[in-house]
């Protein structure tokens, strides 16, 4: 007898709980909208001209893993200027988005790390007009804040036992990583054996770039090749080795607004934004190169 | 032999049993709940005392004062349980010889033949338990339970589960089986001719003591007290006053008895309703001590047995008489109402109250 | 003799009683049916269709991972039996302090999301974890080997297996037990000849469960061992891998398919499994 008025009261208290916890988790704004952490630019002036309506309604974009902090301020402000619209963010690997771009997956923006997953979509009639340059960054070498391996260049990279994180070959910054090791091998000073050598040491390629940097974070891994934007999100929890300018190579971020947007005015109104020098001045006090 | 003097604090009662069982079949015999399994399960190691000690063969089996406690698998003892339990994934065969793991494959084979002619179960070696019936599974049961030699066998109320007429056929098995069987066994029953048939001693339990234990006859005929004659279906108990002498008082009557009482000592005194006897009113013969004039007040028709209730006509008992079909007919208990009910004298027992 | 008997019987009567129940309970039962196979069937037309799909089907890539996914599955099982047919049945049979604690802790795994499960091990296990830093001094690196695999897939996979068998052991009469002692056989010979066969059904059908969850492991091997081909890549991961790489859906579709074809051959070896070992007790 008691032990069945116990549980049924206990049902009945688990299903409040329940209840209230999927009410509370509802009643709050879009988990992807921008909280501010705005950088003090005066004027939010809205971009808009002043004969045209207010702009309203979603922007849903995509955007590389790398551009996660710096586009939710740029998108704050945006709000700011245009109380009428949200900005959702999908941010994954740009060739994980490129692909599901191709699935019909329901968009209005894409910013992508790099030109080739652009391309991509560009060739497959996914995005109007032609894509804007409006970011550049730079690869780096990091490593866990205690650098236990004792990295201290790209030559370690190759040093036996040394475990490599990278992202996989079609996620952009895992392209660069291996165009760079490509680079580096050519150069006498390392020697054709670097690249077998160091692509030996990668024990994972991770899905994005996020990941990679994760996984130096942990220490689990002794290096990884991530933007140097990644490094400063990250502080003091990785250290920073740069890539030696000869072998390096420059990413260059393009934007678009997506071909079967349900909202091109507001589209178009953020591709704007993000290329206009408010938005760019945040993106280079996140560290970001400027687009041209 | 087998010797059991256990002590255990069970939920009801407390369990305190002795009884010891030599070349004989000793019948544990009460009621459903009177720890009779219990003590049976005790005897076998699959429950342990609280204290005594259990003697198997010329081993001491259990001792909790020498810490003693051998386990079952070590005990050597036979056992059929009240649900057959036969493993359900093997076969007949299988099931036999599951305790034969010392012995190599033929004399594995030879043996599990030899039960299976001895059981009458031969044709069954194939099937599994599932494919037979109540019966078949007893026999498959205590075959395998004699597989190997054994210091003595345990059966727990092993036909309770059959019906009628299975029962009493594997009553007389087990009796003919007694002679092959040179072992001490111990049965658990509630039935009552169960208990007379298959036992040489009965020990009679009632919450968890042993109110008598001796020959089949001796508790039958001279049960301990009141309460053991009930438990015996002893139908005619009597309480009664010593008139001296052998003879007591019963409801007012004077009645002779084997023992001698002193006056006024009160007494209970009992006879089994199959032992009365009926005289007709209209015989003049001379009539032995112990008779009286009663009425029939009820009567049972059992079909192969009647049982009466007579009430004394004048000072005397009520009395449940048993009599057999035939007697019946022939004394025409039909179409009379008053008898001669005889008790005789060798018949009453006395027992202390 | 009662407890079969009842088995062999209803047929009849359950026979005529289901009809109208039978009716009312056809089309929520088709319309699943058809929701489940559906997709299967329109991954398969458009495999044999894409051509691309027909070329990817036996491509390295796509042996690599499976010979890896079928390996450490298969691997996973034999652990979670050796460790978990013990634990089952103390957890069935046992009489301790704290055996219903152990019982929910044995549980938990299934109600985790499998990425709690992958963060937990790294956590452990990881290079710096509790665990594996010690692991690490004694030269044994967990992160980014195929152990991670199998552990990450025997942390969510085992606790299947042991719900089922110890649901297995306590449906056997402890009985059969008891008589086995009286028959003077040991007890660990008990286990192995009455307990160990009666329960084999739940012993099959939680095997069945665990392989087949350790073969779709995801959330947890990504997490915590990493995604690196002919070492940690499993089916799951390639397919995610393919997807989001230039191979794209029909890298995808392929990777699927062979998965598809693999978990049901091993499937029907498993029911067939369990049918013999149904008419035979």
């Amino acid at each position: 007898m008691r032990f069945d008025t116990f549980s049924r009261s206990a049902t009945v208290g688990l299903l409040a709980v329940l209840m209230a916890l999927a009410v509370a988790c509802s009643g709050g704004a879009p988990e992807s909208a921008a909280t501010p952490t705005v950088a003090a630019t005066s004027a939010a002036t809205a971009v808009a001209s002043p004969t045209t309506p207010p702009l309203s309604g979603k922007v849903t974009v995509f955007a590389a893993s790398s551009l996660t902090e710096s586009f939710k301020n740029i998108a704050a402000a945006f709000q700011k200027a245009n109380p009428g619209v949200t900005v959702e963010f999908n941010f994954a690997a740009s060739s994980a988005l490129e692909a599901q771009l191709k699935q019909a997956a329901p968009a209005d923006v894409f910013a992508s790390a790099d030109t080739a997953n652009m391309d991509k979509a560009a060739g497959k009639s996914l995005i109007d007009g032609t894509p804007a340059t409006f970011a550049r960054n730079l690869p780096v070498i990091v490593v866990p804040a205690d650098n236990r391996a004792g990295i201290a260049s790209a030559k370690d990279l190759s040093k036996a036992g040394t475990k490599i994180v990278l992202a996989g070959p079609d996620v952009p910054i895992g392209n660069y990583a291996r165009q760079i090791i490509d680079k580096l091998a050519a150069d006498p000073a390392y020697g054709a054996a670097y690249k077998d050598a160091t692509m030996n040491n990668v024990v994972s390629n991770e899905a994005n770039v996020r990941a990679v940097l994760a996984k130096i974070e942990l220490g689990e891994a002794d290096a990884g090749i991530v933007y140097k934007t990644d490094a400063l999100v990250s502080g003091a929890r990785v250290k920073t080795i740069a890539v030696p300018d000869s072998a390096n190579v420059i990413a260059v971020y393009p934007i678009a607004v997506v071909k079967a947007t349900k909202n091109r005015d507001a589209a178009a109104a953020f591709v704007q934004f993000v290329r206009s020098s408010e938005a760019q001045a945040l993106l280079e006090a996140a560290g970001f190169d400027s687009a041209s | 032999m087998i010797g059991v003097d256990i002590q255990k604090r069970l939920h009801a009662f407390t369990l305190d049993v002795q009884f010891d069982a030599q070349h004989e079949t000793v019948v544990l015999f009460g009621r459903s709940g009177s720890g009779k399994s219990r003590t049976l399960a005790g005897v076998a190691g699959l429950m342990r005392p609280d204290s005594g000690r259990v003697v198997v063969g010329s081993r001491t089996v259990f001792d909790s004062t020498r810490r003693i406690d051998v386990p079952p698998q070590q005990r050597n003892l036979g056992y059929l349980f009240q649900q057959v339990a036969l493993f359900p994934h093997l076969t007949t065969e299988e099931n036999i010889a599951y305790a034969l793991t010392g012995l190599d494959a033929s004399a594995r084979r030879r043996r599990v033949r030899e039960l299976a002619e001895l059981l009458r179960i031969e044709e069954l070696g194939a099937r599994y338990p599932g494919e037979m019936s109540g019966g078949q599974q007893q026999r498959v049961a205590l075959a395998r339970a004699l597989a190997r030699p054994v210091d003595g066998l345990l059966l727990d109320e092993p036909f309770s589960a059959l019906d009628e007429a299975l029962r009493a056929d594997l009553r007389a098995e087990l009796v003919r089986l007694r002679q092959d069987i040179d072992v001490p066994i111990v049965c658990v029953t509630h039935d009552l001719r169960e208990a007379h048939l298959l036992a040489d001693r009965i020990a009679v339990l009632e919450a968890g003591r042993v109110l008598q234990f001796a020959e089949r006859t001796g508790v039958f005929h001279h049960p301990a007290s009141r309460q053991v004659a009930q438990l015996t279906g002893v139908a005619n108990v009597f309480a009664a006053h010593g008139l001296g002498g052998r003879r007591v008082e019963i409801e007012g009557a004077a009645f002779e008895v084997p023992q001698a009482v002193a006056e006024g000592v009160p007494v209970d005194v009992c006879i089994r309703a199959e032992r009365c006897l009926l005289r007709r009113t209209d015989v003049n013969d001379d009539l032995p001590p112990n008779c009286f004039v009663a009425d029939i007040a009820s009567e049972l028709a059992f079909g192969n047995a009647y049982t009466l209730h007579l009430q004394a006509v004048g000072p005397g008992p009520g009395v449940e008489v048993d009599v057999a079909s035939r007697p019946y007919d022939v004394l025409g208990v039909a179409t009379r109402r008053r008898w001669v009910v005889e008790l005789p004298v060798n018949d009453l027992h006395v027992m202390p109250r | 003799m009662s407890t079969n008997s009842a088995a062999e019987h209803p047929r009849v009567v359950a026979v005529r009683r289901a009809w109208s129940l039978g009716w009312i309970f056809a089309s929520p039962s088709l319309l699943f049916g058809a929701f489940v196979l559906v997709p299967l069937i329109a991954l398969a037309i458009r495999g044999w269709q894409d051509g691309q799909v027909m070329e990817r089907l036996l491509s390295p890539f796509v042996l690599h991972a499976l010979r890896l996914s079928v390996v450490t599955s298969t691997l996973t099982l034999v652990l979670a039996l050796v460790f978990g047919v013990p634990a089952a049945y103390l957890l069935a049979r046992g009489r301790f302090r704290g055996r219903q604690l152990l019982t929910i802790l044995v549980e938990l795994p299934m109600v985790l999301p499998p990425t709690v499960a992958g963060v937990a091990l790294l956590v452990a296990f990881g290079r710096r974890g509790a665990i594996g830093a010690a692991l690490v001094e004694m030269g044994i690196e967990v992160s980014f080997t195929t152990t991670a695999v199998i552990l990450a897939q025997l942390f969510v996979s085992a606790p299947f297996l042991v719900r089922s068998l110890q649901a297995g052991f306590e449906a056997i009469d402890p009985t059969y037990e008891q008589v086995s002692a009286t028959l003077g056989v040991s007890e660990l010979r008990t286990f192995l000849r009455v307990t160990l066969p009666l329960a084999r059904p739940a012993l099959l059908s939680g095997a069945v469960l665990c392989w087949t969850r350790a073969l779709s492991e995801l959330g947890a091997t990504l997490i915590f061992a990493g995604n690196f081909e002919g070492r940690t890549q499993t089916m799951p991961l390639a397919i995610i891998t393919a997807f989001e790489s230039s191979a794209g859906l029909s890298g995808a579709i392929a990777i699927s398919l062979v998965l598809l074809v693999v978990a049901s051959i091993l499937l029907v070896v498993a029911r067939l499994a369990q049918r013999r070992s149904r008419g035979s007790s």
